[in-house]
């Protein structure tokens, strides 16, 4: 269930303050008439409001939050989201994994979604924030034509994976009802790391995920993301991203092992590229330049985002299923947590998170409560 | 505690069968350390790959050094030098070049380690994925100074690499994927004589 129609739910976005200055009586009424005609005649607007996600968690949860227990002023917003809780009965380490954070990247959410509904932890701590980005989530998405809403068949009944936007909705930035007017790269949530916490709605809520990370003192963090399968002709060099793991020096080393200990576990071979200053903005710099977590990000092939498809089928593609790219992010995470040391040496253990031929032969529903 | 000579020794008192097990262990760690194989890797593109043949190496007991800006006068006494072949436009930015930087860099490498007698081997491990433009420059550049090559197979499927050995008379192993790199670098090590 999504409860996308609720928008008596949604309390009003924050506002950028340095964007919309204060108004006076008259002009909220002509915002509001606007803002009335366009849930009205604009579709994918019509379509935006509080997401309501449907994770089941499992036994291996052992509580939940939300972000905004960490930056009070998201709280009611629709960029609040849930951050969930798998403690091992040993103390050891701690890892984060963001799903969602573009929300038309559905295999890390769904990776994320299994963590939470099927995975455990015997060693340390695992918090994963199944849609980074709720907001994004709740509008279909604007680059590509590709459906908002996916049924997956699950253990009890049919699952729904929803299919989402790369941005944030310009409705919850309060203003720019047909996103036009607005830089794009501020209601980008992997744009705008470490966040503002007077900032845009997108900015506040990276600001929130950068206090998580100070509070909760992650060892490593794996942000789980999707990218077009392969650029053609003279595009072949501008998008390379598929089938990678990103990370700055810190973690090249590890990174290293974890890609080699993956192509003995599944077979895939994923390039590994190094992260730097020139990629301002983005978790895997500006969290390891600012804390000291580790950042990772994992990229799999998403035929949803290459533009020369048509009709791109984002679940049963033949080269490239959901469940392979879903098997992509989660054997990672499993190689990553056996490589990264914490305190006293230990490492977080993890239990239950499915191999890669389990995902090939059930799906991802197999593994959804 | 004070030596006879009046310096602090590092080693607490070892005296009889502890002092002798301890003189052997380090005798045996001299004659090891003395006996492996000097290598060195450099990436051609600056890409993160050389540090896959980095780890690749390490799994199989060889410790190697790896450069990012290896420059021909930075060489020393190697019994190989690695040169990891795959262009990343983000490498040379962060590292401050341009591509015809690198070119010259890597010219310049690869021929003085010629000139002292090093052996010169060139890996392409990053696949389909490592090869585009840029990658392919480093290729046609790397491929014909190489004394050997060994590639990642889903990284020569149209036959560039195969092609340039061959036109040059060098040697090329191939792997299906980096982890099985070890193989063949085992074979052009025992080639080598390099233990």
């Amino acid at each position: 269930m999504t409860g996308r129609s609720n928008r008596t739910m949604k309390r009003l976005p924050l506002i950028h303050p340095l964007v919309v200055k204060p108004w006076g009586v008259f002009r909220k009424l002509k915002i509001l008439c606007a803002f009335l005609a366009a849930s009205l005649f604009f579709q994918p607007s019509a379509q935006a409001g509080c997401f309501h996600a449907d994770v089941r968690p499992g036994p291996g949860c052992t509580r939940q939050g939300l972000v905004s227990d960490y930056f009070p002023p998201l709280k009611g917003t629709a960029m609040d989201t849930a951050v969930f809780f798998l403690e091992g009965d040993a103390p050891g380490p701690t890892a984060l994994v963001l799903g969602g954070t573009h929300a038309n990247e559905p295999a890390g959410i769904m990776a994320a979604k299994i963590l939470v509904e099927h995975g455990a932890v015997i060693q340390g701590r695992l918090i994963v924030v199944v849609h980074a980005n709720p907001s994004a989530a709740s509008v279909p998405d604007t680059r590509c034509p590709v459906p908002y809403r996916h049924e997956l068949p699950g253990t009890i009944g049919p699952r729904y994976l929803t299919y989402g936007d790369r941005w944030s909705d310009p409705l919850d930035h309060g203003l720019d009802l047909q996103g036009t007017g607005q830089d794009k790269q501020l209601r980008n949530l992997n744009r705008v790391w470490p966040g503002d916490p007077s900032g845009t709605p997108t900015q506040q809520l990276a600001h929130a995920l950068f206090v998580l990370i100070r509070a909760e003192q992650p060892v490593f963090l794996v942000d789980y993301h999707e990218s077009r399968t392969e650029g053609r002709g003279d595009d072949r060099d501008k998008y390379r991203l598929a089938n990678s793991l990103i990370t700055p020096p810190t973690g090249i080393e590890t990174g290293a092992c974890a890609l080699l200990d993956m192509e003995e576990d599944t077979g895939i071979s994923l390039k590994l590229e190094e992260s730097g200053p020139a990629f301002k903005g983005m978790s895997h710099w500006e969290v390891g330049s600012r804390t000291g977590c580790i950042p990772f990000l994992t990229e799999s092939p998403n035929p949803g985002q290459d533009d020369w498809r048509h009709n791109p089928d984002v679940i049963q593609d033949p080269d490239f299923p959901l469940k392979h790219r879903v098997g992509i992010h989660l054997r990672m995470l499993v190689h990553l947590a056996a490589g990264v040391q914490g305190p006293q040496g230990k490492h977080l253990i993890l239990q239950n998170i499915p191999e890669y031929r389990q995902l090939m032969d059930r799906g991802v529903g197999g593994f959804l409560n | 505690m004070a030596t006879p000579a009046g310096n602090v020794s590092w080693f607490p008192p070892a005296r009889g069968i502890t002092g002798l097990i301890i003189g052997l262990g380090l005798l045996l760690l001299a004659a090891g350390s003395s006996g492996a194989a000097d290598v060195t890797l450099t990436p051609f593109g600056q890409s993160p790959d050389a540090m896959m043949v980095k780890v690749v190496l390490k799994k199989n007991g060889v410790t190697a050094r790896l450069e990012k800006m290896l420059t021909a006068g930075d060489l020393k006494n190697e019994d190989v030098l690695v040169v990891v072949v795959g262009g990343s436009s983000k490498g040379m930015g962060a590292a401050g070049i341009n591509k015809e930087d690198e070119i010259k860099r890597a010219r310049e490498l690869i021929a003085e380690a010629r000139n002292r007698g090093i052996k010169v081997l060139v890996m392409h491990v990053g696949g389909n994925g490592r090869r585009g433009k840029l990658s392919d420059q480093f290729i046609s550049e790397a491929v014909p100074m190489a004394d050997r090559v060994i590639v990642v197979e889903s990284g020569d499927q149209d036959g560039l690499i195969s092609g340039l050995a061959k036109d040059n008379n060098i040697p090329m192993d191939t792997a299906p994927n980096v982890r099985q790199c070890d193989e063949p670098l085992r074979k052009v090590f025992d080639d080598w004589q390099i233990k």
